[in-house]
Order: structure tokens, then sequence, then C-alpha cells
């Protein structure tokens, strides 16, 4: 794809006279792209992009389709803001994110539309979604606007891998326990009644919680 | 930067960015305009050889297949001048007997616009299938709609009653009486979403049946 491609090159001619001593896939743009990931993933650390997260986890292909489209807005995005940023007046900054990331989102879904008309379908009201999803506006705010393109391509890519994770990880006990499929294929018993409560939005909260609770475990965050 | 304070700035600034994006998005809406208007078509007379041949059929047809068909068994489309549907009559290539009659089903759904299609036998009642092809529901709930497994709950189904009314239904999820051959059960945590589709489905076959009397 011609978009995915533009997005690569881009930011390798930026980095010459940016940021010279550090190439495209250094350490210090892996660490940003892994602190999107894990140490302040958007929905765990950050509680961002939560109510996208309730909403298509009930169904696992629903969660992956979200996460593929999202993560490709949120490096898009990242990057071109983060060119304009030495030129988007303060005042208005967030209406300039929000017209960026509309015009992204509209480009995005006119493209599947006349080119993969099936997967335009697949994806349904899920590429509009993309536009209210808080961790595209937030990663902007917070960090595509101080960043130089190379690194903000890099967090939005650990952002996007971050969020990924989260909704997949929510959303296959969510499919298993409340339709007994996972990506559609039966893998509970017969025996089993489903679990309408999973697959209602309290279900989602209460998975979310749990897996909170866990990786906190796992991960200690400091409150500051 | 000094320029960057003054007040017009911000104004100059959001007025270049409209224009800019508008012109990238309007440019964009003329390139591909035909280009999407094209797949719909397309993706509206594949969804009318499908319920037309049954899903089982159309899966195992290839794609120049599925074009030839929708040629040879769609007779006619009608739509009478200032008719408030258009619909399909299906005929035998050979004799040009009606086999089938396909009837659009559209309205709002819960969120936005729903377009399904009804295959119905020449008696005018029997149900040989429906689709739900373009609709905007929630995904996973409502959206489940346009899945092949719910839209086969309405294989055979009889859109009349005893008594010759307009009587198929969707029931809330788990209520439908199977023996009923003008109930269809529901979808779970999508009620809001079928009462819409029940809602439009019946005016969209109430219309139909008027049409098709003249």
């Amino acid at each position: 794809m011609s978009d995915e491609q533009k997005t690569q090159d881009a930011p390798a001619e930026e980095n010459a006279d940016e940021t010279p001593q550090h190439s495209f896939f250094s350490r210090k743009h892996r660490k940003v792209a892994r602190e999107g990931v894990w140490v302040n993933n958007p929905i765990f650390c950050q509680i961002l992009g939560v109510c996208s997260a309730l909403a298509v986890t009930n169904r696992l292909d629903s969660a992956i389709v979200m996460s593929i489209a999202l993560t490709f807005v949120l490096c898009c995005s990242n990057v071109i803001l983060s060119y304009m940023r030495n030129f988007i007046p303060n005042r208005i900054r967030m209406i300039v994110e929000v017209a960026v990331i509309a015009t992204f989102v509209i480009l995005i879904d006119q493209v599947l539309k006349a080119f993969w008309f099936d997967m335009s379908k697949t994806l349904g009201p899920y590429v509009g979604l993309i536009i209210t999803n808080c961790i595209v506006m937030g990663r902007a705010e917070a960090y595509a606007l101080q960043n130089p393109v190379v690194p903000s391509f890099w967090d939005g890519l650990g952002n996007g891998i971050g969020y990924s994770f989260v909704l997949c990880a929510i959303a296959i006990p969510r499919e298993i326990l409340g339709s007994g499929t996972l990506l559609g294929a039966k893998v509970m018993p017969t025996a089993y009644e489903n679990c309408q409560l999973m697959i209602l939005a309290p279900g989602a909260f209460i998975m979310m919680g749990i897996l909170l609770w866990v990786l906190r475990a796992i991960s200690p965050v400091e409150e500051e | 930067m000094p320029v960057r304070n003054s007040r017009l700035y911000p104004i100059l600034f959001g007025v270049l960015l409209a224009v800019v994006c508008a012109t990238l998005l309007k440019t964009l809406d003329v390139a591909l305009g035909a280009r999407i208007e094209r797949n719909r078509t397309y993706d509206r007379e594949k969804n009318v050889v499908l319920v037309l041949v049954g899903r089982e059929t159309f899966a195992s047809m290839k794609p120049g297949q599925i074009g030839q068909t929708y040629k040879s068994c769609v007779h006619e489309v009608r739509q009478n001048p200032g008719a408030p549907i258009e619909y399909y009559r299906c005929a035998d290539p050979a004799t040009k007997k009606t086999t089938a009659y396909v009837l659009p089903l559209e309205g709002m759904g819960l969120w936005d616009k729903v377009r399904g299609l009804m295959c119905l036998e020449t008696n005018l009642d029997t149900i040989r299938a429906v689709s739900f092809y373009d609709q905007a529901e929630t995904p996973g709930l409502g959206g489940c709609i346009g899945e092949a497994a719910w839209a086969k709950r309405f294989d055979g189904k009889q859109i009349r009653n005893a008594n010759g009314a307009v009587a198929i239904t969707i029931t809330k999820a788990g209520t439908a009486d199977a023996k009923d051959p003008n109930e269809v059960d529901g979808i779970t945590a999508a009620t809001m979403t079928c009462n819409a589709v029940n809602k439009l489905m019946q005016v969209s076959i109430k219309r139909f049946l008027d049409e098709v009397k003249k």
C-alpha cells in the first residue's frame, strides 16, 4: 500500500536533520515503542481508549480488525502532526488534531471502499469509530506535538500494539465465555451454557477489572 | 516565534487547514466515487444472486458465474415511475416463467440505514433466503444481522399468517416458537436492532405486495 510506504520513507528523511545520532531502528526508538506496549500501556496505565475497548471486545475477530485499523491511523496521525508541530498555533491545536485525524480516517475509509470493498464491509463502523478513539488524540497531545517525527512514529506503533494486546486479552475470554466460540469456531463443550453477561457491556468491565488487577500485580505502577 | 502569537495566525492557519483537508477529501471523492458506486452495485447484484440460489450454492460459485446468473435469471428490475420500491422478478432463462421475486428490505436500523434483500417464492409467501448486506449496527451485537448464521433463520419461513395478513415477526431472542412459520428468533443483546429490522421488514414487504399486485 502506498500510504504505508510513505510513512516508512518520510521519517527516514526527517531523521537525517533532526536526530542524526539515532537510526530508524535505534535502541532509543525501540524503547519508545516498548513503553507504549507495556510500561505506559494506553489502556491500563493511561486509561485511554477504554470506550472502544469495551465496545468491540465481545468477539476476537472484531478486536483484531479494530486493532490493526487503529494502529495504522495512530502511526499516520502521529507522523503528520509531528511534522506540523512547529506551525500549529497553540490555541487551536486540538481542532487541528481532530481535523487531521478525521481526514485520515475518511481517507482510509474511502480507499478501502474503492479498492477493498469486502474488507470495508467487514470493518463496517469501526473505521469511523477510530476518530473518536481517545488514544489517537491523546498521543498527539502528549507525544507527537513535542517530539520529532521518527520517535512519534514509534510511539504510535508502540501504543497501537499495546492497545491491540489489551483488546485481544479482553476479547478472548469474553468470546469463549459469552458465545462458547473463538474466532467463530466452537471451543466449549455443547453442555456449556453461554454466559450472556460476558457479551454485554458489564462483562467487559468485569474482564477489564480482572486483567487490570493481574497486570498491575505483575508490574506495579507507582502512583504519583 | 512572534508570528505564531499574532491574532490572525490561528485564523489563517485554520482556514488553510480546512481548505487543504476539504480539497484532499473532495478530490478523493471525485476520483473514487464512481468506483465505490460500482462496488456497491456489484455487491447488491451479488446479494440478489445469493438470496436467489441460496447460500450453499452461492458459496461454490465463481465470481464470473455470479454475474452470469444475475444477467440470465433476473428477468426485470421493476420500478414504476414514482413507485416506492424497486424489485426484481426472476425467471427461468429458457421458459421465461417467473421463478421467484427478490424485494429490497430498506429502512432505518438502530443507528443507520439498513439494506437487505429477501427472495420470495412465486406464492408470495414462502421465504427462500434473506440477506442484510449493508448495515452499520453495533458490531458483534446488532451487527449480527449481517451474518449468515442469523439470516438463515428466515429460510423457509412464511411472511403471511393463515388469514393472509403480513405476520412475519422477529421475536425477542429465545422466545420464538419453532413451529410457528411466522416467527423468527431475534439476537441476544440486540433487541433494539431487531425491533427496527422487524419494522422495516414489515413496511418493505407491505409496499412490495401493494406494488406487485398492480
